[in-house]
């Protein structure tokens, strides 16, 4: 559905408290949205939190996954890469999520590898592409709105990995620039933002390495009966600003420069209200069926300190399955 | 008492709500945020303050910025911020550098060098956030303003008119790692009218 139509179905099943589910594309072009009793009906399959409408018994064949990639080349890289940063030296921006499709082949179905994976969110949408995301989008609770911004990742097997990324320079500096950024989208919809915590870690378990990723938690009040708008909530917050960067505007006018395809619901939201409250994650960690071929989505936030090569691996290193 | 009414310019940013949000803490005034490319010279006159947002790119590219500037700098109370900082000390004729490296998300030092009112109960020295990749240069620095702030690098960090209620600050008040950033907003909509 078009924009005008998310919002007001949003708002309609919002101010009158029936849950549904929501997703939305990178570009704002093709919203979903449904009741959450449908879901399953229209194929499409969630979990979010302790919250799903599916069991794993007798479906996961597929024990061991198995991903062999092929990734973008690493000319073909530094050329985007080569327009973002001349960008961010103009001062056209100062972080951007630079992103790119890795084609993958796996002994796996679509519908095995999201069985196996293992993460809070969760989405297989009618066999075009599943997602298991670390990273939340908002959620609310008792009137207030949180953000989960999520930015900065270590290989957690290294020596001090904790410390090592928090007292890293760049890391922080890119740190600080997502949360004044999320501070802001928060501030559009809210009132009195605080960041309630500051760059805290949680680690993920893959079938490569386990990660550690840095967060922060901001906080926000929302207006009384905000449920009647929660159309205009979640779209005024788009696209989510980790994955696109600051400022937004200009930022999204050069991430489509530089990457040249559409990013369809890779890095865009989804989410469930439950006719209470709204808990949600950004489309990261997303791999979808393309023709014959399936791909995973990956990229990583681009500053003026980023080195095309490290960028380069970390966008490879993002394709893995959360296993445990 | 009456209200005092700001008027918020947004030059395309994602910091501006971060600079509504303080405005919000603030008592008895109207505040209203407009995108600078659908703002009218003319209604800029129904407010008695101006804060003028950061954005991307350079002030030119938001010529109604510099229009303002010169319409009302004479009778209003004008602060700019970053893209607007530039706009200010570019209007009074100041040039403006390309820095190398660029400063984005990071917390530098600065030096309060000559008391203001919106440094006022100020720290002389503090902790500022700041996102650029231009400056104001030092040379041919016009001699209608005055340096308030330098940084720990040397770089102007805040100016203001000898005449008029402009001031302009190169770092971000409204950023999460600015010392004192909500007092510096709140002394400029303290100042007496």
């Amino acid at each position: 559905m078009v924009l005008l139509e998310f919002i007001e179905k949003a708002n309609f099943y919002g101010a009158k408290h029936i849950p549904f589910l929501f997703l939305v594309d990178f570009e704002m072009h093709k919203l979903f949205l449904c009741t959450l009793d449908r879901a399953s009906k229209l194929n499409v399959l969630y979990q979010i939190g302790t919250k799903r409408n599916f069991d794993d018994k007798n479906t996961s064949i597929c024990e061991k996954p198995i991903l062999e990639l092929y990734p973008i080349n690493y000319e073909e890289y530094l050329k985007a890469f080569d327009i973002v940063m001349k960008n961010i030296l103009a001062g056209n921006t100062y972080l951007l999520n630079l992103t790119f499709p890795t084609t993958i082949t796996t002994n796996c179905s679509l519908l095995e590898l999201f069985h196996i994976a293992k993460s809070p969110y969760k989405l297989f949408f009618d066999n075009q592409f599943i997602l298991f995301s670390p990273e939340s989008f908002i959620k609310t609770k008792n009137r207030f709105i949180f953000s989960y911004p999520m930015k900065g990742t270590i290989d957690a097997s290294l020596p001090n990995a904790k410390k090592i990324i928090l007292k890293n320079k760049k890391e922080e500096w890119e740190h600080n620039t997502i949360v004044d950024l999320i501070r802001n989208d928060l501030s559009i919809i809210a009132k009195n933002i605080t960041v309630t915590r500051f760059r805290f870690i949680t680690k993920i378990y893959t079938n490569r390495k386990d990660l550690l990723q840095v967060s922060s938690e901001i906080r926000g009040k929302l207006p009384a009966n905000w449920q009647n708008k929660i159309g205009e909530i979640l779209v005024n917050l788009l696209p989510a600003g980790s994955i696109s960067g600051a400022p937004k505007k200009k930022t999204v006018e050069i991430i489509k420069e530089a990457e040249k395809i559409d990013r369809g619901y890779y890095t865009g939201i989804f989410g469930i209200y439950d006719g209470t409250n709204i808990d949600s994650a950004v489309n990261i960690r997303f791999i979808e069926k393309i023709g014959n071929h399936i791909r995973f989505r990956s990229g990583g936030g681009i500053t003026s300190n980023s080195n095309p090569i490290d960028e380069y691996r970390e966008l490879k290193d993002k394709v893995y399955v959360p296993i445990i | 008492m009456k209200k005092i009414s700001v008027l918020v310019i947004d030059n395309a940013d994602s910091f501006t709500y971060n600079i509504v949000d303080y405005l919000r803490k603030i008592n008895n005034i109207n505040i209203e945020t407009q995108e600078s490319n659908r703002i009218s010279l003319s209604e800029v006159n129904y407010f008695d303050k101006i804060i003028i947002s950061p954005g991307p790119g350079l002030p030119k590219d938001f010529p109604i910025i510099y229009e303002i500037i010169k319409e009302y700098h004479t009778s209003k109370h004008i602060l700019g911020i970053c893209l607007g900082y530039l706009a200010i000390g570019s209007f009074f004729g100041a040039n403006l550098i390309n820095i190398f490296p660029v400063v984005h998300g990071q917390a530098h030092k600065i030096k309060v060098v000559k008391q203001t009112p919106i440094f006022k109960n100020i720290p002389k020295t503090l902790k500022v956030g700041l996102y650029h990749s231009w400056a104001i240069d030092y040379k041919n620095f016009p001699k209608e303003l005055e340096i308030t702030a330098v940084s720990e690098y040397g770089i102007i960090m805040s100016i203001s008119s000898k005449r008029f209620n402009i001031f302009g600050i190169q770092f971000h008040p409204e950023s999460y790692i600015t010392q004192y950033g909500f007092n510096i907003i709140k002394n400029f909509i303290n100042l007496n009218l």
